[in-house]
């Protein structure tokens, strides 16, 4: 396995909803842990697992609503009991809910988006990436204050998904 | 030949010939082979933004005389009278990781730099992470906008603001103590597209050590050009309070590592800083 295997391996663990991964290939045995990002204190509380946290998934590769992973793909969302879907940073960084701070919230509990909605933005040294809905639905949670540092992988929204008015 | 115009003016002003060169000799370049122009635009990265909605390429330049509403971060202006500055964006479609991503914007910032100090032959510093300074005053800068959606960067834009002609009094007076132009500086006033030749060229090759895994080649060839992120004392704005703290290096991602008094902290740029010496 080349280095660049092994980062890509890496990076799309770091994405994925597996935790853990072991690998046995030509003499070489290789586990791969997820550092479990730091836990917030003004997370609400919920029914969800590990708040602020990555969820433990069992060994399913992917949510079979999204259907299997295209090769380089990250899946970012992750089923939640009542048939939610998280939306998770892509990045560490500064998560904001409006473009400038006299704009209002690009999104708020209760409203309908549809794919390529876009829900916040995340900040990382003055890069400002919008993050966008891959799901049509409606917005259950808003999980980070604005303004808040944010990990990545941490969820940001809960969307429960379907038809978009 | 074809020339390398995807939109011109709606205003009937041709593009001019030095930017049209420009392109010309990079159509075989990943980044600055297609030119939009217009006379004055709302913002070049709004409007580059359009562009790639409607299926700009990758390495599209996008320049104007003047922007309207030219942007800073959050919402914050960029002034941008006709012909004074150079208002440009590229868009880029990096092959990078999620974690690597923001090195982008610093990457962008040596860039801009490295254009300064060589077309103008004007010392040119870095402020962490990619304010573009002579001296104490601000004569360029750099926003870097994306779009992101499951996890998979669609496109960024790097947007490039320098400051050329101004005079003292083309600044607002809330800018003026703090800013100043090439021609302030006294540096060579050399037409756009040999400041642009550099930022071009300059951009394409630390993105491509950036997506080569050369991240560490990239960070240290921005802390060359800044020196204020190692041992200096800072003052910063964190959760509404000016802190004194002192700067000690990047980390892998691109991120500040400051020392307070509780301890080390990472910024991530969200947090207004200011040197002190």
């Amino acid at each position: 396995m080349k280095t660049k295997d092994l980062m890509e391996l890496m990076d799309y663990i770091s994405r994925s909803n597996f935790i853990e991964c072991e690998i046995e290939q030509e003499g070489l045995k290789l586990r791969l842990v997820k550092a479990r990002p730091r836990k917030r204190s003004q997370e609400p509380a919920s029914g969800h697992p590990e708040p602020g946290g990555v969820q433990v998934m069992p060994t399913a590769p992917a949510p079979a609503a999204a259907g299997p992973p295209a090769p380089g793909s990250t899946p970012v969302l992750a089923p939640l009991e009542a048939g939610l879907v998280e939306v998770r940073s892509p990045m560490v960084g500064t998560f904001y809910r409006r473009s400038s701070p006299e704009a209002p919230a690009f999104v708020e509990p209760g409203q309908k988006v549809q794919k390529g909605t876009v829900l916040c933005i995340v900040e990382a040294m003055k890069l400002m990436n919008e993050i966008e809905s891959e799901v049509d639905g409606e917005i259950v949670e808003v999980l980070v204050e604005n303004g808040q540092p944010v990990e990545y992988s941490e969820a940001l929204f809960r969307i429960r998904p379907g038809a978009s008015a | 030949m074809r020339t390398p115009v995807a939109a011109t003016s709606s205003a009937n002003e041709h593009p001019p010939a030095g930017l049209l060169r420009l392109v010309r000799r990079r159509r075989d370049a990943r980044i600055g082979h297609t030119l939009l122009w217009r006379p004055q635009v709302d913002s070049t990265n709004s409007w580059l933004r359009r562009q790639a909605d409607l299926g700009a390429r990758e390495g599209t330049l996008a320049v104007a005389r003047a922007q309207s509403c030219g942007r800073g971060r959050l919402g914050r202006s960029w002034e941008s009278p006709p012909g004074l500055g150079i208002y440009c964006s590229v868009l880029l479609q990096p092959r990078l990781e999620a974690a690597r991503l923001g090195i982008l914007p610093l990457a962008a910032g040596i860039a801009a730099a490295q254009a300064v100090r060589r077309a103008a032959r004007l010392q040119t510093c870095l402020k962490w992470p990619n304010d573009l300074l002579i001296g104490r005053r601000k004569v360029g800068g750099i926003l870097v906008e994306g779009a992101s959606r499951g996890g998979r960067q669609d496109f960024v834009i790097v947007g490039w603001g320098l400051n050329l002609r101004q005079q003292r009094t083309d600044f607002s007076p809330s800018l003026a103590a703090r800013s100043t132009s090439v021609r302030l500086a006294r540096g060579r006033l050399r037409p756009w597209e040999s400041f642009l030749a550099w930022f071009l060229s300059g951009l394409e090759k630390q993105l491509t050590l950036l997506e080569a895994g050369e991240s560490s080649t990239v960070l240290a060839r921005f802390g060359a050009l800044c020196p204020s992120i190692r041992d200096t004392r800072l003052r910063i704005l964190i959760d509404g309070r000016w802190r004194h703290a002192t700067s000690r290096g990047l980390a892998e991602d691109g991120s500040l590592l400051v020392d307070l008094p509780e301890g080390q902290r990472r910024l991530h740029g969200s947090e207004p800083l200011r040197i002190l010496r």
